[in-house]
């Protein structure tokens, strides 16, 4: 064979038109050659040489560290949550061990602190169970249906909430989850802040203020849009809510939440009715006045200290 | 729900194609070194070996949506850096010293057509050549090859030279600097 042939079939190779003996006559050749020239290599120059070849590559060498600790910490997670989590559960719920705390809103909403001054108000009907102290490498939490987070800044020391089979990790941040269980679906609204979404290693998005991520559990869909974060929020702001309730019954809740007595010039006004919502730390001046202004009443404050709302009511 | 240094190659592969920068990182450092070995023993050239990984790994990337992945990953990897290696040779100036080698090949052995290359056989022969690293690179390759490690511990750890620490410097602290990045560090090894 000349070296003018062996040329042409090297052309022929790298066009993919050699013939099969052709081919494994080149292939043959490329096992066959030395196979310990790597030794004429000190390892410092290997180890310079692996180096470069990664130079300007798409690797994610320093964010790997950065964001492939969620999936590598949720994996972690939530193989101890699959153990863990349904024993520290039940543990709780039939005999009160101290492994995990659970925090649940059946009626009412729930504000919680945290000892790493992390707050969280739990939605009605609502359930947050954490461990009781939080280990030194991260700070996790598992919830079941709404809560509204704002997380103490610690970049050291991650925060992470498990909902469902939904991983959600921040490091300090104020953001929404609501699992809906009906629907299939875990949504996560950011207020403040960067939060990262995963299910198991399966990346489903970094939000940033202002934008929603809804993953179903279903069909594994995951959709991002942009919301206004704090109609989302709002919830956790309000204090009372009263959803078409008669104002004797709207009473009763404010005399318990204020702790004043209130009373009716006549029954009538009792009877009425009123849908409403008042934001915590909310006077009660100021909410007397709303539901007097909108069953067109008054209301005025007697001697001891009580109120007495009078006025026709709204039939 | 395992962390991508445990995935099997045939999951990183699915995760590349649909973008997956975290699974293209995992596969970069499970085999660039072995493949760098393999091209080097080859060529006996470190900047050409070098090129031709890093070439690769880059049209990995640019490519990862239409890659067309028959067999394992593995073959695939060292299928195309045999082409390569082929295209380098038939493209080098200097390339009689190769013309050289096959020709005497050719005369010296009786190849039959279905001497191609079997993925075995090629996988059976990148651990032959991995073994028979001297200790030393050994160690070099496993701890590339878990990527885990900063190039600094790496250096630090096998007692490498100065010069060779001080290029990694730079590329270590921009790692360390970063306390999250230590942080998670110490996630990674709990």
């Amino acid at each position: 064979m000349e070296n003018q042939e062996i040329e042409a079939l090297l052309k022929k190779y790298r066009k993919g038109s050699a013939t099969a003996a052709e081919k494994a006559l080149l292939e043959s050749w490329y096992l066959q050659q030395d196979t310990d020239g790597i030794q004429s290599l000190s390892p410092g120059e290997l180890e310079e040489d692996l180096i470069s070849i990664g130079d300007d590559l798409p690797l994610k060498r320093a964010v790997v560290r950065r964001l492939n600790w969620w999936p590598r910490v949720a994996a972690a997670i939530l193989i101890i949550s699959f153990s863990g989590y349904f024993y520290w559960h039940h543990a709780h719920d039939n005999s009160g061990s101290a492994r995990l705390v659970t925090h649940s809103a059946p009626a009412g909403k729930q504000q919680i602190s945290l000892p790493d001054g992390s707050r969280v108000w739990v939605n009605t009907g609502s359930k947050l169970n954490w461990p009781g102290t939080f280990n030194k490498n991260i700070r996790e939490v598992y919830l079941e249906g709404e809560a509204y987070f704002d997380v103490k800044h610690n970049a050291a020391l991650p925060f992470v909430i498990h909902t469902g089979s939904v991983t959600t990790t921040v490091l300090g941040t104020a953001f929404n989850i609501r699992q809906d269980l009906k629907h299939h679906t875990v949504t996560v609204t950011v207020e403040r802040g960067k939060v990262g979404v995963s299910n198991g290693t399966r990346r489903l998005g970094i939000l940033l203020p202002d934008q929603q991520l809804s993953f179903n559990t279903d069909n594994r869909q995951v959709t991002q849009q942009r919301v206004d974060a704090s109609l989302v929020i709002a919830w956790h702001k309000i204090d009372l809510n009263f959803d078409d309730m008669t104002l004797a019954d709207v009473a009763l809740q404010l005399e318990q939440h204020y702790h004043v007595r209130i009373s009716f010039s006549n029954e009538q006004i009792g009877r009425s009715r009123f849908t409403g919502a008042t934001l915590t730390g909310e006077k009660l001046e100021d909410v007397l006045q709303a539901i007097c202004e909108f069953n067109q009443a008054t209301y005025r404050v007697l001697p001891d200290h009580s109120i007495m709302i009078s006025g026709k009511g709204r039939n | 729900m395992s962390r991508y240094d445990k995935l099997p190659d045939d999951e990183l592969a699915t995760l590349l194609q649909q973008g997956d920068e975290l699974a293209y990182t995992e596969i970069y450092y499970r085999y660039h070194a072995a493949l760098y070995i393999h091209v080097f023993n080859k060529l006996r050239n470190r900047e050409e070996s070098r090129d031709i990984v890093h070439d690769l790994f880059s049209q990995v990337w640019q490519n990862r949506t239409t890659i067309a992945i028959h067999g394992s990953l593995a073959s695939y990897l060292f299928a195309a850096v045999r082409y390569r290696v082929f295209d380098l040779i038939d493209r080098n100036q200097v390339k009689t010293k190769y013309i050289d080698s096959i020709r005497k090949f050719a005369e010296e052995s009786t190849v039959h057509a279905d001497d191609r290359i079997r993925e075995q056989q090629l996988l059976a022969l990148v651990e032959k050549e991995i073994a028979s690293l001297p200790p030393k690179m050994r160690q070099v390759f496993e701890l590339s090859r878990k990527g885990g490690l900063s190039h600094r511990q790496i250096a630090a750890e096998l007692n490498l030279s100065e010069k060779t620490v001080k290029k990694q410097v730079s590329n270590s602290l921009k790692i360390l600097r970063s306390k999250l990045g230590v942080t998670v560090f110490t996630i990674f090894f709990l």
